[in-house]
Order: C-alpha cells, then structure tokens, then sequence
C-alpha cells in the first residue's frame, strides 16, 4: 500500500455530490510517512470491546465487529483469497485516511495548504478527434498535423 | 469514285423549311470510304479521324467524370469515418462564480477517535465499511504511480464536498451552473498491490487482535520504507481460520493462526 499527496482541481456534481471529474492532477508528489501507530491508534478505538462487560454485546462496536467478521468468515475460505475480503481490508485502511483528519472529524488546526476557492460551474462537452495518449511532444505535433491535413482534404473533396 | 464497302457515320446538317420558318436538322449519315487506303480522299479521311477524336473524347471524359465522382464520393467517405473514429468527448468547465473555501484533506490525525466516543468511532466504520470504495463522493479511480495490472488498485480522495466550509449547498446562486469546481485543493492517492516475495513476513508484533474470546479480527500493519503492508485475520469460536490473506497493500502472504 502506497500513500502519496497529491493536489487537484476536482469536479463535483451539483447535484448529488459526486465527483464528475479531476480537472487538473499536476505532477506534484509528496511521499506520506504513516507508520502502524496512525492506523491502529484509530481502530482501537472504533474496535474496542471491553471483556469485562457482561452487556458488552449490546454495545455498538460489539455489534460491528461481530457483522464484520460474520460477513468475512461468510466470503473467506481457508486458502483462498477472496476478492471481497481484499476490498474489505482496504476499505478500512483507506477510512482512517479520508475521515481521520483535522479537515473532516477533527476540530483542530488545518494546514495552511488546503484548497482555498472554488467555483460554480456550466459544464459542457468538447468533442476532440483522433485522440491520443502520447506525452511525445513531437507525436503530438505529428498527429494534430496529420488530421488538419486529413480535415483540409475532407473540406476540398466537397468542392 | 468507287466505293468498296468501307464505310463511317459523319454528322450532317440539312436545312429545312415547315411553314416560314428555316431550321436545321443534324443527322448522322453514311459515308463510303475505300479499303485501300490511300485510295480515300483527304476530307472522307478527315472526317473519320474527327469523328474517332471526337467520340473518344467524350467517352474519355465521361468515363473520368464519372469515375472521378465516384472517386472522390468514396475518399471523402473514407476520410470522414477516419476524422470521426477514436472521438473523445472531454467535458468543459465554464465558471460563472468564484468564492473563497476551505477544502480538501489534511493529514491523519490519530488523536480524532480518542475524542470521539467509542460508539461513534466504530458509527463511522460501519457507516463507510463497505461502500467507501465505490461511493464516488468521496473517492475516484485514478491511474496507477507505483504498481500496474489487474491486482493494482489506485484511488484518490479529493475530500468530499461535505468537508468543503462553507457548505457549497448553501449556495444557491446560478442554478443552471451544475457543477462544483473545488481548486488546487490536496488529496490523497492510495495503491492497494500485492507483495513481492522479497517484502517482509508480518510478525506477531505487527499485529493487534480486536474482539472477544469468540470473535474476534486481527489487523497487522507493518511499515516498508515509505510503504506499507496489512493484512486481516479472522477468529471464529474456537480456532483461527484464514478468511483474508495480507493484501491489498504490498502483500500475498499465507500464514494461518493457531
């Protein structure tokens, strides 16, 4: 598993809140440094049951767990990896991640780095010809060369 | 002048009266020629000569035009479905209306669950357990940095329009405008991969169990350089079974509890 910040300019629908595109992902990186301690420290606390309680079967953490594992040991045979079970472990690596942060749940400080505008938006289409995928700046010069002459033909052979 | 049977089609053109009038009628007429051929007079001769141009000329011509049109019908054919071919359709962004936020994700900040109360810690992870990765909201796929392949997983985590202050839902402004524009705002990208055989076992002491005596989960953690490896195991009752090998993360690893 791979951590990396990045920043974008993201698209959401107006509507239902979903993400319809990322408009800009620039080529900006930054390694994370989450260590065991940042993930455990989180799911002691959304996992903890304590034995001593007799009722601790009424409690809501008891009753999570008891789903997750019912649901796991249901998907899961001995030997046999799963694919629901993978998508399982990295739903709960990733909630830490997306929820557990000063920006969301928190109430502390937020970085002086977070998006500070945004902006309501007519969204269109643009249809682009001939598309390709090439970072090649000369491929990309050839290509937009050929299909302006390949237009310019089209355009004379009506004539 | 003898005639030996050869013979041509000239044009001819013969004046007629009806009533006042004068015109002129064309016809096609036969004109004998001799089969020898220096026996033919020159203007038989060149009225044959004229008459084969001039009909080769026309049949030239027509077939070219003809042909030609076809010609340039079927190319202007063949270039409009290659113009057309491989379309994309992008989708354009045109603001009408910018304002100051405060938006995107902030780094993970473990102190969050200890205050919050137990219940509402484990709310949140059964709220998104199983729709988080596929509830595009909050995350979209995005392409791969570190891995690629079918058992490569990348998303991103722009922050959801619900972290974004002010709410964009009390904005009620340009209502034909149906997007929301979030800029320059950071995210995470996560790569779920499996390990490769060189990366380390997990260990007891990466792991922590979470449960009671007869159910119970056991998560393992253990981190790689700037990477990092988990897996789940499962108790049930009396024993520990393999539900879920170590994955996601840099991890195939079998190993079965007892």
């Amino acid at each position: 598993m791979t951590i990396t910040k990045r920043r974008a300019t993201t698209a959401f629908d107006r509507a239902n809140a979903t993400i319809l595109d990322i408009i800009d992902l620039p080529d900006y990186k930054e390694p994370t440094n989450y260590g065991a301690e940042d993930f455990f420290g989180i799911f002691s606390r959304a996992f903890f049951i304590d034995n001593n309680d007799i009722n601790n079967i009424k409690t809501i953490e008891f009753q999570f767990l008891n789903v997750l594992t019912s649901f796991l040991s249901i998907i899961g045979r001995e030997n046999q990896i799963n694919e629901e079970a993978f998508h399982g472990l990295r739903s709960l690596m990733s909630i830490p991640i997306m929820l557990y942060n000063n920006a969301v749940l928190g109430d502390g400080p937020t970085p002086t780095d977070l998006g500070k505008s945004a902006t309501v938006a007519i969204r269109s289409y643009r249809v682009s010809h001939l598309h390709y995928t090439s970072d090649n700046r000369s491929s990309s010069v050839a290509i937009r060369c050929t299909r302006s002459w390949l237009e310019a033909l089209y355009l004379s052979c009506g004539r | 002048m003898k005639h030996y049977g050869g013979h041509l089609q000239v044009p001819r053109m013969e004046s007629m009266f009806c009533g006042s009038k004068q015109s002129y009628k064309f016809t096609w007429g036969l004109e004998f020629v001799d089969s020898k051929p220096n026996s033919r007079t020159r203007g038989t001769h060149l009225i044959e000569r004229w008459t084969q141009t001039m009909g080769l000329t026309t049949v030239v011509a027509l077939w070219t035009y003809s042909h030609r049109s076809v010609f340039f019908t079927l190319l202007r054919g063949a270039l409009g479905v290659v113009l057309l071919s491989n379309i994309s359709f992008n989708s354009a962004y045109h603001g009408v209306s910018l304002f100051p936020v405060t938006a995107g994700l902030s780094p993970i900040n473990a102190s969050i669950a200890d205050q919050l109360t137990s219940n509402l810690a484990a709310v949140t992870f059964a709220s998104y357990y199983r729709s988080l990765l596929l509830d595009n909201t909050h995350v979209i796929r995005i392409p791969p940095l570190s891995c690629s392949g079918d058992d490569c997983f990348s998303y991103f985590f722009p922050g959801g329009l619900d972290s974004i202050f002010p709410r964009p839902g009390s904005y009620q402004q340009f209502p034909a405008a149906t997007a929301y524009v979030v800029n320059d705002a950071p995210g995470y990208q996560i790569e779920f991969y499996p390990i490769s055989s060189s990366d380390p076992q997990l260990i007891t002491g990466d792991c922590q169990v979470f449960g009671t005596p007869f159910s119970a989960l056991q998560i393992c953690i253990k981190k790689v350089d700037s990477n990092l490896i988990a897996g789940i195991f499962l108790r049930l009752v009396s024993k520990w079974r393999l539900e879920c090998l170590p994955s996601g993360v840099r991890n195939v690893q079998k190993r079965l509890m007892s």
